[in-house]
Formats: structure tokens, sequence, C-alpha cells
């Protein structure tokens, strides 16, 4: 389904945003907004526009009890580092060593932790998934940046310790690439709390450090 | 409340608090927590009129809004509005999966003085917003303001105010587009 248009678009983003399109109609054009930046321009332009009305509800503060909960669900709280549950799973599987190949299929619903690379105007982003049991890493490409043919860009973990960058591979120029993670690179990823891409010469860096410009930095956030 | 809604600077102040999340920043989605919430579980609560599925849309708010901060483009500059979208959008899911429950807030007592929340000049544009909608006929207004503000279906409304579904699409839909186009005159 692709050919949207634009007068179609524009008033089923209306609905959307004064959330009158319910059910399968609501979620299909959630799907188009993830896939089509011209939906996800016009949702977002009559979602800001409404927002004033939500002030015909007066603020009301929510119970003190619900941040603690918040904070705890995100591995926020102080005596839980949020990075614990999956920097764990990826400590075990460091100290195991290569992964055994029927572990090459498993992807669960859900990544563990997630970081979006996303360009200053927004118009094109990655994601990173990483499922940490199962030891792979996801990138997907939406619309990523042109670069020039003769490039790759390439994905870092930035370890906390300020130790060097570790390689994670190259970022498919559209679509989804997936791969194993490797003992050292599963170590890496577990001491960091960002990634990077950097811009690198065909078939990545040929020191396995990081030789060009780095375009986007991002966090890697856990996943409750 | 007021001191919120009318501080010019706090929408940069959010922004702020946006971008220092997205680089992982527990502390600035605490604070952020602390100062848009009200208006977050305010808008919620009206949605979803129970107060236990209002307190489990604001958490999902929030953790959506710690996820998606790096998607946030400050020059939108509407940020508390980019976060009332996703609490919004997050009640709106929910409404579907307590559809059948009991109401146990059949009705606040503020929601049917509509402008209450409106008296003051407001950051996300109510000035404006306040003036366009003035203009629409009685029956958009009232349409547009049981859709956003109180969550209601085009079924819903039509029961509660006794016109026909296609109507009351026609009111709704025509009440937003007029909005537009006096909002971007």
């Amino acid at each position: 389904m692709k050919p949207l248009n634009d007068n179609l678009i524009d008033r089923l983003a209306a609905d959307y945003a004064v959330g009158t399109l319910r059910g399968a109609a609501r979620r299909r054009l959630e799907a188009w907004r993830r896939e089509y930046p011209a939906v996800e321009q016009r949702c977002q332009e009559w979602e800001l526009r409404l927002a004033a009305l939500t002030l015909r509800a007066r603020p009301i503060a929510p119970p003190s009890g619900l941040w603690p909960k918040l904070s705890e669900r995100l591995g926020l709280a102080p005596q839980a580092p949020r990075v614990t549950r999956w920097v764990a799973g990826l400590a075990l599987l460091a100290l195991l060593g290569a992964l055994s190949s029927q572990f090459l299929s498993y992807r669960p619903l859900r990544p563990d932790a997630v970081a979006v690379l996303a360009s200053p105007n927004g118009n094109s982003n990655w994601h990173v998934e990483l499922y940490a049991r199962s030891g792979r890493l996801v990138m997907r490409s939406n619309n990523a940046p042109r670069h020039p043919s003769n490039r790759d860009f390439e994905l870092w973990a930035l370890p906390k310790n300020g130790a060097a960058p570790v390689s994670l591979g190259l970022m498919p120029s559209s679509g989804e690439a997936s791969e194993q993670l490797t003992s050292e690179q599963a170590a890496a990823l577990a001491a960091s709390a960002q990634v990077a891409i950097s811009l690198e010469p065909l078939g990545g860096s040929p020191t396995h450090q990081p030789t060009g410009p780095v375009v986007f930095v991002a966090p890697l956030q856990a996943v409750s | 409340m007021a001191t919120l809604l009318s501080n010019a600077p706090t929408q940069a102040e959010f922004a702020e608090l946006l971008a220092r999340c997205a680089r992982g920043d527990a502390a600035a989605l605490e604070r952020l927590y602390r100062r848009a919430s009200p208006v977050l579980f305010g808008c919620l609560i009206r949605i979803l009129r129970r107060r236990a599925v209002a307190e489990e849309a604001l958490q999902d708010a929030f953790v959506s809004i710690w996820q998606r901060s790096a998607q946030y483009q400050p020059e939108l500059g509407n940020a508390l509005g980019w976060m009332v979208a996703i609490a919004r959008n997050r009640a709106i899911d929910l409404l579907r999966r307590e559809r059948n429950a009991p109401i146990s807030v059949p009705e606040l007592p503020d929601e049917e003085s509509g402008a209450q929340g409106l008296d003051e000049p407001t950051m996300l544009g109510g000035d404006a917003l306040e003036r366009c909608l003035k203009r629409l006929s009685g029956e958009q207004q009232r349409c547009l303001e049981f859709a956003y503000v109180r969550g209601r279906s085009h079924e819903e409304i039509a029961g509660l105010i006794g016109s026909p579904v296609g109507t009351v699409k026609s009111w709704i839909r025509r009440g937003l587009f007029a909005l537009r186009e006096c909002l971007d005159s």
C-alpha cells in the first residue's frame, strides 16, 4: 500500500490526532506513520496544532508513588542501574565466548536495549536493537542518509570507561540487517552506555578504530 | 499549575530536558516528570476515566518519552505538545482494551466547564486556539471537546448529544479544518 493521496492522509491524520480514528484504521495509520515521512509529518502537525485543547482538562497531580514505580520500571532507581539486566546477559555471553549456532535463529519479540540514531532534521534514522539473551544485534535503516558510494556507515560501542570504541559492524544502507555478536563485542556493549556511527571506507575501518567523521551518537537504552 | 502553563521559558526547558534524556540522563527525566506529569495526567484521566488505568497510561507515556526522546526535534518547538501526543495515543490504545470495563469515575467535576484551564496565556498556543475555537459553531466546539478532551468515539458522541453519527463526523471534520484555516491565517 503506497500511493497515498495527500487529502486522504490529511483527513486521516486529523481524525487520528483528534482521537476519533480507532481500531484497525488507527493501527494502519500508525504503521504508515513509521514508514512514510510525509504521513509522520502530517500527523505531527495535527497533534501539535491540537495540543492546546489539552488545557481544557485541568492538570491533576499524579499520586506520589508513581514516580518510584516508573523509575524502577525503567531501571533508573539508584540501587538498580538501568542497564543491569541486559548487561548481566551480555557479560554471561562474553564469559561463554563464541556462541553456538543453535542460538542464531533465536529472536525474541522485544529487544533488551535499543538505540535510535537520528539525523538532526529527523528525516532519517537508524534503529539498533540488542537481544542480549541470543547475543544478536538488529540494525534497521529508515530512510538512511545517502553517502558516497565508496563509503560505509560503521556502528561502534563506546565504553563508559573511555576505552577505545569497538566495531559492531556495518549499517545496512536500507532495510534491516542482523548479526551475531562476538564475545568481544558483547563485552564492549555491556560496558557501554552509547553507540556511535562513523563514515568509513567501503567495508569498514581498516584500522578497527573510527577513522572518518562520527555522524551520529545515541544512548543505548534498556527496554522494560 | 498556572505557572507551568504561562511560563514562557518552560517549553525551552522541556526541550532541553528531552535532549538530556536522549543522552541517557535520568535526572532530566525525573525533572521532566515533575514538571509535565500533572498536565499529562489531567489529560489522561479525562480520556480514560479510571485512575488506575490513567496511572498505567502515564507510566507508559513516560517510558515512551524516555525511549523516544532522541526523536524529538527542537525546531518543532512544542515540547509539551509532543509529550501530550505520546500520552494521548497511549490512552486511546488503552481505551480499546478498557472499552468493556466498568467506569469508576463517570465524569470529573471540571469537565463540564470547558474553558477552565484556558484562562491564562499558554505556551501550547492556547490563546490562538481559543480564539479560533470561538469561531466554530457550538456543535463543532462541543463535538471537538468530546472527541479530543474526553476521548469519545464518533458513536459515543452521537449518543451523548443525540445526533446521527454522520452528522457528528462532519461537524468534527469541518471543525478541524476550520480551526486549521484560522490558526494558519
